[in-house]
């Protein structure tokens, strides 16, 4: 298998980073090598310098890359994924948008959606709660990568997209599909709907509606300083004032912009526009 | 829109420091940003400032900016700058130890920790006996960075002081430095709560038996055995067969060990799960393969990771890929990755079965391992599967690869089965085809290239050549059709007919419109070894796609045809990449080096890398040294500085 010298994993950090600000580390060396050394089968290049020129310079370069991201970037999501900031958003986000609301009317975007569990939890949860009956709540998943995207649509999941799921949840929101798999329920299907955006793409991003809650979690650990600025900004723009900002528990804005306020709940800290 | 609109007063300052150059004019203005009440300003003002040529005047104006004790935005600022100024910086900041005021020589430690030159070392040194203890930690700290063998020798002194968060700063140090002291002196150090993890992960670090006497010692007791774990945490290599024979007989009397393993497997400190993952290597525990794979998580501990699962062989694939739920279904996506690659790579007829399920599993990821895999399988049975997969367009690239490679072995077997399956054209069933019937597709190939689909008349071009005999006919519908990627088909493999047979075919591909199709064809020429082409080649490195410049020149250079001035007309093309190319590839001409001295001062760090190659290869001394060691002096990338280092070295040995 070919290795990748520190110069060759350089040149493809820097030809990622201008894609989409995704930062491939130097201790993510092994996982680059072994997974794009398939590429290198398929497409019979040599090395990692030739296949940094080949997505720079070939005319099927910038389809490849696409395969390449997808093949880097970290995509880890499930069903219920960090219950506690979901009961923050059920017991007291949700209470709070549903009074300052205009109408009864919720626009709520999962930013970096991958293949789908985030924006159909967040459908499952504001679509069953009391407060929110009879209520137009629209769902956006984004995502770069087309083939988390299909999947999402799809909307049949595995085991692995179940393992924060009770059985409870799994009755409620899931029929049941072939070989132990499960499709999510109609109802909590229809309100999502996804859109191919880099989050880079400040225009792209422009032509989606304002936003009540924007969810961005685990998302920014991936991106450079200057980019998650500018994803950051976007969010600000996107977001109506008062609207809430939820990141990775991991996550904080420190350092990146003081458009939001950091506002503290009785279960967790999120971030708010603020009202003008 | 920028981010920073609502702010326009400070966009407009913002934009006052981006249009100053990092020069002796600016450096005023530049200093005076340091204080912006800004962060983005000053940090702005200080990347400016790290990129300049310094002078003794910039360097004392920082340093006087570290003394405004009320700034610390400021002060932070210009410490940044200063870290990034290189080894002139060494000096005045070695000065700056001996400042009154204990901040000011605490900040001095911490950039020169920062800079991480070992010439810091010796000013360090004397540090370490500074009457004030936030010094001495931080000059302890700062010699984990910047090393040599006194370094070395001064932080093995600190180990027998009694304040122990000066003994821990020279612990953490030498293991930054991986230069573990003699084992006497760390003995007595893991008794104390406070330098215990600290003392066991550099004994982990120790190349001796009886390091690793303790270390197995100490795992046999529980209460010893977590911390115990951090030596094997800091063992960055697999451990040798004698050691893991050791530590599985120290292992073997622990009645929880599984559960043990399994907790420290999923423990969110890092060195903990390296240390279990060693042990889990050393005995031999099948049954934690899920674990094993889930501990890569991060993505870090990627390569161990699959390392102990290769080590676990077919029982642990059997604990990962069966079951009624197979583990494999239920990990995380990085979990699932490295136990994909084991399985792929240690792949037998015995996984057949559940492989195949796989293939419908709804999973993508997964079906694709699967094919991988099944290609790999050495069992007649992975054919129908993969045949399967070739009609999934997802799958049809990665199934068309599996099933020439299962052909290696089962060649009658897979040509019979696509024989069917070829009559409908499909662009990764011509090529699997191709790979497998050789001359015999040569029928397939011709209505191939008939086919109203581009991507099939392509995928045909490309293979063209397993049919020697009528490739040029074959080529040459191809080089007329209409479409682009076809030519590029032809032109991938127009090389394999020779410079003499593929000439005519050649020629036209080198003369097409398309840049795609000429940046192909300049390399074809360059592998069939065409010397004929080289006036075209020439006239191709005018082109205005860089593509098609990078192909040509590295040709003109393979088939000897460049000359001195055409080289230095193209070492000076505006994409980096050319440059590198010349620069690697051309550094025997005296214009070129001529170029990579120039080139030594370029603001991509690659070309500066390349420069600095191609001085190595082929300067002197006498002629190169002064202006590599200037480079080396301003320069701020690591990368680019141990290429700079490496052509001094070299050429000083010359």
């Amino acid at each position: 298998m070919a290795e990748m010298t520190p110069e060759q994993l350089r040149l493809l950090r820097d030809v990622f980073q201008n894609a989409c600000g995704f930062v491939l580390r130097d201790d993510l060396k092994f996982i680059a090598e072994r997974r794009l050394a398939p590429r290198l089968e398929a497409l019979g290049l040599r090395d990692f310098g030739t296949y940094q020129r080949y997505l720079r310079f070939d005319s099927r370069g910038k389809e490849e890359l696409d395969v390449a991201i997808d093949l880097l970037l970290p995509r880890e999501t499930y069903f219920f994924r960090e219950p506690a900031q979901l009961t923050t958003l059920v017991d007291e986000v949700i209470p709070r948008l549903a009074q300052d609301a205009i109408g009864r009317s919720l626009h709520v975007w999962s930013a970096g959606c991958s293949s789908g569990e985030e924006p159909y939890t967040l459908s499952m949860l504001m679509g069953s709660h009391p407060l929110l009956k009879d209520w137009d709540i629209d769902v956006l998943g984004t995502d770069l990568s087309q083939k988390a995207l299909a999947t999402a649509r799809h909307a049949e999941y595995g085991p692995s997209a179940l393992r924060s799921t009770t059985p409870e949840q799994k009755a409620q929101f899931f029929d049941l599909a072939e070989q132990g798999r499960v499709k999510v329920k109609r109802e909590f299907k229809e309100r999502v709907r996804f859109g191919w955006l880099n989050l880079l793409d400040a225009e792209g991003a422009r032509l989606l509606p304002s936003m009540d809650v924007i969810f961005c979690r685990n998302v920014l650990i991936y991106f450079d300083t200057e980019t998650r600025r500018r994803v950051v900004q976007l969010f600000s723009e996107r977001l109506r004032d008062g609207g809430y900002l939820l990141l990775g528990h991991s996550e904080n804005l420190f350092s990146l912009t003081t458009k939001f306020e950091l506002v503290q709940l009785s279960g967790d800290l999120v971030y708010r526009k603020p009202r003008l | 829109m920028s981010w920073l609109d609502s702010d326009p007063a400070t966009e407009s300052r913002y934009r006052t420091v981006a249009g100053l150059e990092p020069v002796a004019t600016s450096f005023t203005s530049l200093i005076e940003a340091l204080f912006d009440e800004s962060w983005r300003v000053r940090r702005l003002a200080a990347d400016k400032l790290a990129a300049a040529t310094t002078g003794e005047s910039l360097v004392a104006s920082l340093l006087d900016v570290l003394s405004k004790r009320g700034q610390p935005g400021a002060r932070n600022a210009a410490a940044t700058a200063l870290a990034h100024l290189g080894l002139t910086v060494v000096k005045p900041l070695a000065g700056l130890l001996q400042h009154p005021d204990p901040d000011q020589r605490k900040f001095a430690a911490d950039i020169l920790g920062e800079l991480g030159r070992v010439e810091a070392s010796p000013a360090l040194i004397a540090a370490l006996k500074d009457e004030d203890p936030n010094v001495r930690v931080a000059s302890a700290e700062a010699l984990g960075k910047t090393g040599g063998p006194e370094a070395r020798r001064a932080l093995e002194v600190l180990l027998e002081e009694p304040d122990p968060l000066l003994q821990v700063s020279a612990l953490e140090a030498l293991t930054a430095l991986n230069a573990p002291p003699p084992l006497p002196l760390l003995v007595p150090l893991v008794a104390s709560p406070l330098t215990r993890r600290s003392a066991w992960r550099l004994i982990g670090r120790v190349r001796h038996r009886s390091a690793w006497v303790l270390v197995v010692q100490a795992l046999r007791t529980k209460s010893t055995r977590d911390a115990a774990l951090l030596a094997l945490g800091g063992a960055t290599t697999t451990l040798s067969a004698e050691v893991e024979a050791e530590l599985s007989v120290a292992l073997a009397g622990v009645e929880d060990a599984v559960s043990w393993l399994t907790k420290c497997l999923s423990s969110e400190d890092l060195e903990r799960r390296i240390g279990a993952l060693h042990l889990v290597r050393a005995v031999r525990l099948p049954e934690l393969a899920p674990r094993v794979a889930e501990a890569a998580e991060g993505g870090e501990l990627a390569q161990l990771s699959l390392a102990v699962l290769l080590s676990l062989g077919t029982p642990g694939l059997v604990a990962l890929l069966e079951g009624p739920t197979p583990a494999l279904l239920q990990m995380s996506r990085e979990g699932r990755s490295v136990a994909s690659e084991a399985i792929v790579e240690n792949s037998s007829p015995r996984f057949v079965v559940a492989l195949t399920s796989f293939l419908d599993s709804g999973e993508v990821e997964l079906a694709e391992v699967a094919v991988r895999a099944l290609g790999r399988s050495e069992s007649v049975a992975a054919i129908a599967p993969l045949l399967t997969a070739l009609a999934d367009d997802g799958l049809s690239a990665s199934a068309s690869r599996a099933l020439t490679h299962l052909a290696q072995t089962f060649p009658h077997e897979v040509k019979q089965a696509l024989s069917e399956k070829v009559q409908q054209l499909q662009p990764h069933v011509v090529r699997a085809w191709a790979n497998v019937a050789g001359t015999d597709a040569l029928p397939v190939l011709r209505r191939a290239l008939h086919d109203e689909n581009e991507a099939v008349r392509a995928s045909a071009a490309q293979v063209a050549m397993v049919v020697p005999s009528e490739a040029q006919a074959l080529l040459g519908m191809a080089v007329v059709d209409e479409s682009a990627r076809v030519r590029r088909g032809a032109a991938r493999s127009v090389a394999g007919l020779g410079p003499v047979k593929g000439r005519a075919l050649l020629e036209r591909l080198l003369g097409d419109r398309e840049p795609s199709v000429l940046s192909l064809a300049a390399a074809a020429a360059m592998e069939c070894g065409a010397t004929w082409a080289t006036a075209r080649l020439v006239e191709l490195t005018n082109h205005t796609d860089s593509a098609v410049v990078l192909s040509a020149v590295q040709s003109l250079m393979v088939l000897g045809g460049a000359d001195d001035a055409q080289l230095a007309r193209v070492a000076a093309h505006p994409d980096g990449e050319v440059v590198k190319q010349v620069l690697h590839e051309g550094c025997s001409f005296p214009s070129v080096l001529v170029q990579a001295v120039r080139s030594l001062a370029d603001p991509r760090w690659d070309v500066r890398v390349a420069a600095a190659q191609a001085l190595q290869v082929s300067g002197n001394a006498g002629q190169h040294l002064a202006a590599l060691e200037a480079a080396r002096a301003k320069e701020t990338d690591p990368l680019a500085d141990d290429a700079l280092l490496a052509a001094i070295e070299t050429l000083k040995a010359r």
